[in-house]
């Protein structure tokens, strides 16, 4: 499981980041409540995940001061399209699994 | 714990050439999510986030292939905007008194060598200018290659600025060798333009000799023209001379189909296919000599295939 969530990382780091802003240990977080631990990585590899999505446009960040200062990322358009569409072929990978596997 | 793992990840950061903003950025964030993470204990935190190593080459690898493939794209940019400059020059000659003999040149040894480097180095940056960029293309969705690949498309850049580079010196000399025959505005001209060219040359230089650095610590092959051209030599026809396997078969047969454009168009421009032939076999002969000397440069044929 955690070597498909190396493979997919892109995508659920996107999807993660659907819920609103977030910096990258609350990516991380997040990945893992909503997975409920399945989705374990190595939290620091999350970091390159985010960069290439700002390279690619789909995220954008800029440092926050709250409690702390830290780097908080945000969905832009751009990426909100590309989750669609990357949702949309996962979907139908799944289905085609499925019907293979049953 | 959480100060020696991040001297460690800066460490092999600058040895992996991530300097500067990107460098201070990675830490800065680093240590934010270690000390968020340590409420449960410094060790777990640092276990938890991986390897240092790893992560080093991860952020190397993905910053080395942008930044390589975004040089190259500036260096297609301005090989290009030279390259319409040169042609709109050459082609003012005609109105600014015709092209002159070529003997007959303040300097009269020079003028020989001007016309092969102005026919031939426009043509090597045209070549490597327009291989670079069809490799950058076919990596625009890689978030990481190897070094070897981002080692080629920073070569066939680099040759491209060269012969730019090269062809517009020669360009500037062929002005001053031919500053009688040819009328002063084109001369000025010229020299005001030679000038002005450099600027976009050098930013992409810039930009090229910037992108060796980070370095993608990733292995693996570079690859060569056939792979770039994979669609066309696995055309059932081509496929059939076994191109890949014998790279100078592949050089020959250029040859004869630059021959035979160049004999076609001598014989257009000139009315005389004697100067036609002349024109081809110069252009084949061209074409094979830079293939001996950059083929394996600009990544036209392997060592081993």
């Amino acid at each position: 499981v955690r070597d498909a969530a190396n493979v997919h990382v892109d995508l659920l780091v996107l999807s993660t980041l659907q819920s609103g802003p977030a910096h990258g240990y609350g990516v991380v977080d997040a990945l893992r409540s909503r997975s409920e631990g399945a989705f374990d990585l190595a939290e620091g590899t999350v970091y390159p995940a985010l960069y290439r999505l700002e390279r690619k446009g789909f995220v954008t960040s800029r440092w926050e001061q709250r409690a702390r200062r830290r780097r908080v990322y945000r969905l832009t358009r751009k990426g909100v399209a590309e989750l669609s569409l990357e949702r949309d072929r996962w979907e139908r990978y799944v289905r085609a699994m499925q019907a293979v596997l049953a | 714990v959480i100060d020696e793992f991040l001297d460690e990840l800066a460490a092999t950061l600058d040895a992996l050439g991530v300097h500067d903003r990107s460098a201070h950025r990675v830490l800065a964030e680093a240590r934010d999510h270690l000390e968020q993470a340590a409420s449960e204990g410094h060790d777990a935190a640092i276990d938890r986030f991986g390897d240092v190593d790893e992560i080093g080459r991860m952020i190397a690898a993905e910053l080395a292939t942008s930044g390589t493939r975004a040089a190259t794209y500036w260096v297609f940019g301005a090989l290009a905007l030279v390259g319409l400059a040169f042609v709109g020059l050459l082609a003012l000659v005609p109105a600014a008194g015709g092209w002159p003999d070529i003997f007959a040149g303040r300097f009269s040894a020079v003028g020989p060598l001007l016309g092969i480097a102005l026919f031939v180095l426009p043509q090597v940056a045209f070549v490597s200018g327009c291989l670079a960029l069809l490799r950058a293309f076919r990596l625009r969705r890689a978030s990481s290659v190897s070094d070897a690949e981002l080692s080629l498309l920073r070569r066939r850049s680099a040759v491209g600025l060269a012969a730019t580079g090269g062809a517009i010196v020669a360009l500037a000399l062929f002005a001053l060798d031919f500053s009688v025959e040819l009328a002063r505005w084109w001369g000025w001209t010229t020299a005001a333009a030679c000038v002005a060219l450099t600027v976009p040359l050098a930013v992409a230089s810039v930009r090229l000799a910037r992108s060796a650095s980070p370095v993608a610590p990733g292995g693996g092959s570079a690859g060569d023209v056939f792979d770039d051209l994979a669609p066309l030599f696995e055309f059932e026809p081509v496929r059939r001379l076994y191109l890949p396997a014998h790279p100078w078969r592949f050089a020959a047969l250029s040859a004869v189909a630059v021959a035979l454009v160049g004999i076609a168009g001598g014989w257009y421009a000139e009315g005389d296919p004697g100067s036609g032939i002349v024109r081809g076999g110069f252009e084949a002969v061209a074409l094979l000599i830079c293939f001996a000397v950059l083929g394996r440069t600009l990544g036209l044929r392997q060592s081993k295939r």
